[in-house]
Order: C-alpha cells, then sequence, then structure tokens
C-alpha cells in the first residue's frame, strides 16, 4: 500500500475515533499518528520519536504563550474587565433602536482586546448585558443571538487563541497574525452592530433606556481606558518587537493584576480561580498539540498533505475557488466540532495548498478565524450558544439560534469582503 | 468491599491531581515574573540571565503538573454528536474501547520519557546558559502522564464495573 493510501486510511479511522468513539481529539491523534509512523517508518522510530515529541511540546517557551494569554484572559474575566466597558459603551450607544444589543457588541469587541477565548467574552458579556435586555423589553432572538455572535469576536481581536494556535501549526509570526486580526475585528464589530440596528427595527424593544448627560459619557470612559491601556501595551509591544508573544502574555497578566489592584478589584481567591483554571485549559490545549505533532509527523511521513497541494494547486480552477471550498469546509466542520480540535486537525492538511497556491499564510488564518466565529455559533454544537442558553435559562435554544442567523449573515459578509479586500487584513503587519 | 476500593482510591488520586494543580498554578506565577522581570530588565540592560530556558522547562511543569487534574475535573475536548445517538450499552463499550486505546498509549509514552530522562541523567545532559539537568524534567513531565494513565485506568475500572 502506498503511504498516501495509509494517511487517507490514518484520517478514515481518526474520524471514527473522534466522531463515533468519541475519543478525546488529543487522544485520537496520539494513538492513530503513532500506529501510522510505526507502519509507515518502523517501530523503534516511532516509539523514539513518541517521547522526544511529548517532551518538546510541554517544555517549550512558545508553547507557554498559550498559558500566559488564557491566564491574562482568565484574570480580566475574573476582575470584571468587561462590566465597566459593557457600561461605558451602552451610555454612548444612547437610544437608538438596538442600542442596548448594539452596546453588548461593542463591549464584546472591547473585552476581546483583553481576552482571547470567545466563550469567555460570551459568558463575561452575557451575564451582565442579557439581564439588562430583558428589563427594557428586548426580543429574545435578538438579545440573545447578539450576544453569542458578539462573543465570537474574542477569537478575531487579539489577543487570539486562534490565531495562536494558527501560528503555533504554521510557524507564522504571532505578532503579524495578531495585527491582522485588528481591521477585520472592527469591520465585524461595525457589521454586527449594524445587523442588531437592523433586527431591531424589525423587532423593537418595549422600553428605551434613560437619557445620559455628555458629563456621564465622558466619566463612563474610563471603564475603556484600562482595556485600552492594557491592550495597546501588549498588542504594540509585540508589534514593536519590543517582546516575545509569550513575554507580551506575562506583560499583559502583570497589566492586568496592577489594573486590579488600581481599581481594588483584587482578591486572592480570583487570582487562584485565574491561575487554576489557566493550568488546566492550557494542559487541555498541549495535550491536544502533542497530538497534532505526533499525527502531522505521520501526515509528513505519507506525504498525504504534499501530494494533495501538488493535485489542488494543479486543478484547472481559479485558486479562489479553493479557498472558497476550504472555507465552505470549515463552515461545515465548525457544526461539529470544537475550534482547537478542528484548527489542530485541518490546518496542517490545508496550509500546503494555500501556500501551494501562492496567497498570504497571514490573509488565510484571518479567514479561517472568521470560519471558526461562524462554527462556534452553529448548530449543533455552537459553543457559545450553550454558553448563552446556560445564562438565559428560559429561552429556548432555538430561538437562540433564530437570532444568530443574521449575525452567520454578518460573517458571511466579512469574510466576502476580506477576500476581495486582502489589505482590510494585511495592512497592519505589512506596516509595522 | 469490593466496591469502596475504586472510590478510595480515586479519593487519594483526586486529592494528588488537586494539589499538584496548586503546584502548577505557583510555577505559572513564577514564570510570569521571571518574564516579566526580563522584559522590565531589558529596558535597563538588565535580563534575566537564562529566561527562556527558565520558561521552557517551567512549562513543562506546569503541563505535568496539571495534565491529570485538567482529565478529571474537565475531561479532555472530545465530540458528543454521534456518540450521544447510540444506546448507553453501546456508549459505554465506545467509552471502554477509547479508554484501552488511551491506556497503552500513555503508558508507553511514561516509559519513553523515563527513558529519555535515564539517558540525559546517563551523559549529564544540561540546558546551556544556565546548566539545568534536563532529565528532572523528563522525568517530572513522564510522572505527570503516569498520573494522567492512572487516572484513565481508574475510569476504566469503574466502565467495567458498570459504574459512570
Amino acid at each position: 500500500m502506498s503511504p498516501i493510501i495509509i494517511g487517507v486510511i490514518g484520517f478514515a479511522i481518526l474520524f471514527f475515533l473522534i466522531l463515533v468513539a468519541k475519543i478525546p481529539i488529543g487522544f485520537g491523534m496520539i494513538v492513530v499518528g503513532f500506529l501510522g509512523t510505526v507502519y509507515l517508518t518502523s517501530a523503534d522510530a516511532a516509539i523514539g520519536f513518541l517521547g522526544h515529541q511529548v517532551f518538546a511540546t510541554a517544555a517549550n517557551y512558545d508553547m507557554a504563550m498559550v498559558a500566559m494569554f488564557i491566564l491574562m484572559g482568565e484574570l480580566a474575566f475574573n476582575i470584571g474587565m468587561g462590566e465597566k466597558a459593557f457600561a461605558s459603551i451602552l451610555k454612548w450607544c444612547g437610544r437608538m433602536p438596538g442600542s442596548l444589543a448594539m452596546a453588548s457588541i461593542g463591549a464584546s469587541a472591547a473585552f476581546a482586546a483583553v481576552c482571547g477565548s470567545s466563550p469567555a467574552t460570551a459568558a463575561t458579556i452575557g451575564s451582565m448585558a442579557l439581564p439588562e435586555m430583558k428589563k427594557y423589553g428586548y426580543d429574545d432572538s435578538l438579545a440573545t443571538g447578539c450576544i453569542a455572535a458578539g462573543g465570537t469576536l474574542g477569537i478575531l481581536i487579539p489577543p487570539s487563541l486562534g490565531f495562536i494556535l494558527f501560528g503555533l501549526l504554521t510557524e507564522q509570526s504571532i505578532a503579524k497574525l495578531y495585527l491582522a486580526g485588528i481591521l477585520p475585528g472592527i469591520l465585524l464589530t461595525a457589521l454586527f452592530m449594524i445587523t442588531c440596528s437592523i433586527v431591531a427595527r424589525t423587532k423593537p424593544a418595549k422600553f428605551a433606556p434613560p437619557k445620559v448627560s455628555m458629563r456621564e459619557k465622558i466619566v463612563s470612559l474610563g471603564g475603556l481606558l484600562e482595556i485600552l491601556i492594557l491592550f495597546a501595551i501588549v498588542i504594540g509591544g509585540l508589534g514593536f518587537g519590543l517582546f516575545t508573544p509569550t513575554a507580551a502574555g506575562a506583560v499583559g497578566v502583570f497589566g492586568a493584576l496592577v489594573i486590579s489592584l488600581i481599581k481594588r478589584t483584587f482578591t486572592w481567591d480570583k487570582l487562584i480561580r485565574a491561575f487554576i483554571k489557566s493550568t488546566q485549559t492550557t494542559a487541555l490545549i498541549i495535550t491536544i498539540f502533542i497530538g497534532a505533532m505526533i499525527f502531522n509527523y505521520f501526515l509528513a511521513a505519507s506525504t498525504l498533505t504534499f501530494e494533495m497541494g501538488k493535485i489542488v494547486a494543479g486543478l484547472p480552477v481559479p485558486p479562489i475557488l479553493t479557498i472558497a471550498a476550504i472555507l465552505v469546509m470549515w463552515l461545515i466542520l465548525g457544526c461539529i466540532m470544537d475550534a482547537t480540535g478542528m484548527i489542530v486537525l485541518t490546518v496542517p492538511v490545508v496550509y500546503p495548498i494555500v501556500v501551494a497556491l501562492g496567497y498570504s499564510p497571514i490573509w488565510f488564518a484571518v479567514l479561517g478565524v472568521l470560519m471558526i466565529e461562524a462554527g462556534l455559533i452553529s448548530p449543533p454544537v455552537g459553543m457559545n450558544v450553550y454558553i448563552i442558553g446556560g445564562i438565559a435559562k428560559d429561552v429556548p435554544l432555538g430561538t437562540i439560534f433564530r437570532g444568530i442567523v443574521p449575525f452567520m449573515v454578518a460573517i458571511c459578509v466579512c469574510v466576502v469582503i476580506i477576500m476581495a479586500f486582502p489589505r482590510i487584513a494585511l495592512f497592519l503587519p505589512g506596516a509595522m | 468491599m469490593e466496591s469502596t476500593k475504586p472510590g478510595a482510591i480515586e479519593a487519594v488520586l483526586r486529592k494528588i491531581c488537586v494539589i499538584s494543580n496548586y503546584f502548577a498554578g505557583v510555577v505559572l506565577a513564577f514564570l510570569v515574573i521571571v518574564l516579566v522581570a526580563d522584559v522590565f530588565g531589558r529596558f535597563i540592560d538588565h535580563p534575566v540571565l537564562g529566561s527562556y530556558e527558565i520558561v521552557q522547562y517551567g512549562f513543562g511543569l506546569v503541563v505535568c503538573l496539571s495534565v491529570a487534574h485538567a482529565s478529571m475535573a474537565s475531561g479532555h475536548i472530545s465530540i458528543d454528536l454521534l456518540f450521544g445517538a447510540f444506546p448507553k450499552s453501546v456508549q459505554r463499550a465506545l467509552v471502554m474501547f477509547s479508554e484501552i486505546l488511551s491506556i497503552p498509549m500513555f503508558a508507553l509514552i511514561v516509559w519513553r520519557l523515563t527513558a529519555d530522562g535515564a539517558q540525559a541523567y546517563k551523559i549529564s545532559e544540561r540546558s546551556t546558559t544556565l546548566g539545568i539537568p534536563v532529565w528532572i524534567f523528563q522525568f517530572a513531565l513522564a510522572l505527570g502522564f503516569a498520573l494522567l494513565a492512572t487516572v484513565i485506568t481508574l475510569q476504566f475500572i469503574k466502565s467495567l464495573g458498570g459504574r459512570e
């Protein structure tokens, strides 16, 4: 049997194990990757590689950035940085239709600037914004849909776990990936806000929020200022090459701690909770990453990805159609897989194709993250939807999914715009 | 008597995992301090010597100290889509199948990490800047994965006995 066929069989077995047998994704990749490598090389080589790869992935300076950025997000979540952002943006959105929903999107974007996790963003903003929207008689589908969608900004606006995983798998600069996410993040935030405004006109709220004086508005900006400062230090320092991505994460952690001390929101309990949760999430991601590294070695030995790249690049179809096909595949996979699993499983396969087609990996990563965002709110496994469902227990999941449809359209519009104008993603990385 | 044994072992194992996770948090806090000190130190031409190695190996410790507890507390990331549609008996068989595949795999990883650690000890392999002995971290990681393998084995025993 040719190595390529072995590669295809390996993929089929892996999909069976993770989709049918519910084996954890990382474990499945380790098992199939190891056994496939035994078959394609030798037992001695595969066993030797196994120990080496586990140690090289776990004891790794670059991997430590995963822990640092997760911790930064956990701290921001625990010290209530999202609450102040929401209160501030709410005052500025005024009494226009859908102002509360728009404020939720704005607060999600602001919180995303200090937190790289989409579910954490949805949970943070959802717990504050949903009761407010209920109070003013917002339609349930708009209220829950906008929070679930707004949460997805967490992985587009840097810091972003999605970009970290992309960068680690494709050896692209994390700084460039982060910078590439800023303008598309602002674009998607604007599209989400426009969506809120349109939907709110068809389903108007029962009451309007009270009037706010200009003085109150200006005072409220303090809540956004701390996020802006932390974002500027971390992403600015990274973009200007002042420190490594791992150190940027640590500086972010330090900055969040300083802010919590100044604002007197610091407690030991919150600190310990953030550290414990971060180490656990990190360990889960590193286990998947160990699996990805072992599985990728097997794929490389099978030459499957290389050959696929060659075949797809040689197809008599416009390259942009191939990119579109990959994005549609991700959209479908996003319906059945979580973001981390989807990235580690598919990026090593599609990345050589994108490179062979001559596209910018940075631009492609932005499109990929947008597709992951769509996956996070797609039925039946859209994680953000379940998080919002957990907060708004009286709202049926069907209503939330219905509320998400207009935001899904907004994500698709954003994808088309970035495909048509790649400079939106590539301008900042090129300028630094 | 037979049925209480896994429960008692699980309680001890849980305690070990929880405590080791606290240590993981302490190590992570130490790494944050090292990295921040290094960033500030660079501005005054006094970077932390060997910060790269400290973070590299320290992160290995974070992983080894938290990997078993992460598995116990949150469960590893898996997909529930088709699995949920199967009858309970099939689900149990599939879980056991998944555990049977995972246990020897992690045992193999533990063995390789231990063997590599023993080799590194024999040749006194050390990091280049600070001369940190590498074998300590290979053994530590082996211990972390041994704990994870034990957690999965215990889950398998519970599945075998028909318990959730």
